[in-house]
């Protein structure tokens, strides 16, 4: 594919959410991927710090990104402060495509746990937390759906040979 | 008589699309290799390409006459 005409759209969302002051986490196939483990992935997940303060930050983020809830009765449903606040996750489609803006992931690990299991980021001009390879497997290896187990075998190898060195 | 796809299209069916995706993501090992060798934003860049084929391939496919 040429690259003119592919647009970063996960960069572009995660430069929003940083531009907004958002505290959040990335986790999932993009956490892997800048941890080397790179399979393609429709969404981009993370896991936003649930104070106050944070979930209006991201409301403010999601509106500049257009994003309305992913309802198969396809209602215009917006990720208002409250709904931030109050769900566990917020599956959304935004102008940059898929994004899953979430309280919590596998086993309750909020943002406050996953945090020392980060590594921080550095993505051009922006820095942010990543889940670390490991703790990504975990989670995987938690939700085990079929997506889930598609892509172990490469987050495994992809761990071994870091370990290695 | 089922209607035919048009002779220039290309047809895009579950096997193809899996194959590309086994083929572009499950790396081999040189690949693995190649990717840990690269910075973080090179990386992003890299898994941005290869998810915006994943999802040329679907589109294509959910067109594809069955």
């Amino acid at each position: 594919m040429p690259e003119s005409e592919l647009q970063p759209r996960f960069l572009t969302a995660l430069e929003v959410l940083t531009r907004h002051r958002v505290e959040f986490i990335v986790v999932g196939a993009i956490a892997a991927g800048l941890e080397g483990a790179i399979a393609a992935t429709e969404d981009l997940d993370f896991v936003y710090r649930k104070t106050d303060e944070n979930c209006e930050r991201l409301a403010a983020a999601l509106e500049g990104l257009d994003a309305r809830y992913v309802d198969p009765l396809n209602r215009d449903i917006r990720p208002t402060f409250e709904r931030l606040r109050d769900l566990r996750i917020s599956l959304l489609k935004t102008n940059l495509g898929r994004l899953d803006a979430l309280s919590e992931i596998g086993p309750k690990w909020s943002y406050e746990v996953l945090l020392p299991r980060s590594v921080e980021v550095r993505l051009g001009d922006i820095s942010l937390w990543s889940l670390g390879l490991e703790a990504v497997i975990e989670a995987k290896e938690f939700a085990n759906r079929p997506k889930d187990r598609e892509v172990l075998p490469l987050y495994r190898a992809v761990l071994e040979r870091r370990k290695q060195g | 008589m089922e209607a035919m796809p048009h002779e220039s299209e290309p047809v895009y069916d579950d096997e193809f699309v899996e194959r590309a995706v086994l083929d572009t993501g499950f790396a081999e090992s040189d690949l693995i290799r190649e990717h840990l060798s690269l910075p973080p934003i090179e990386r992003l860049r890299r898994l941005e390409e290869l998810s915006a084929t994943l999802i040329i391939l679907r589109n294509a496919r959910e067109r594809t006459p069955a």
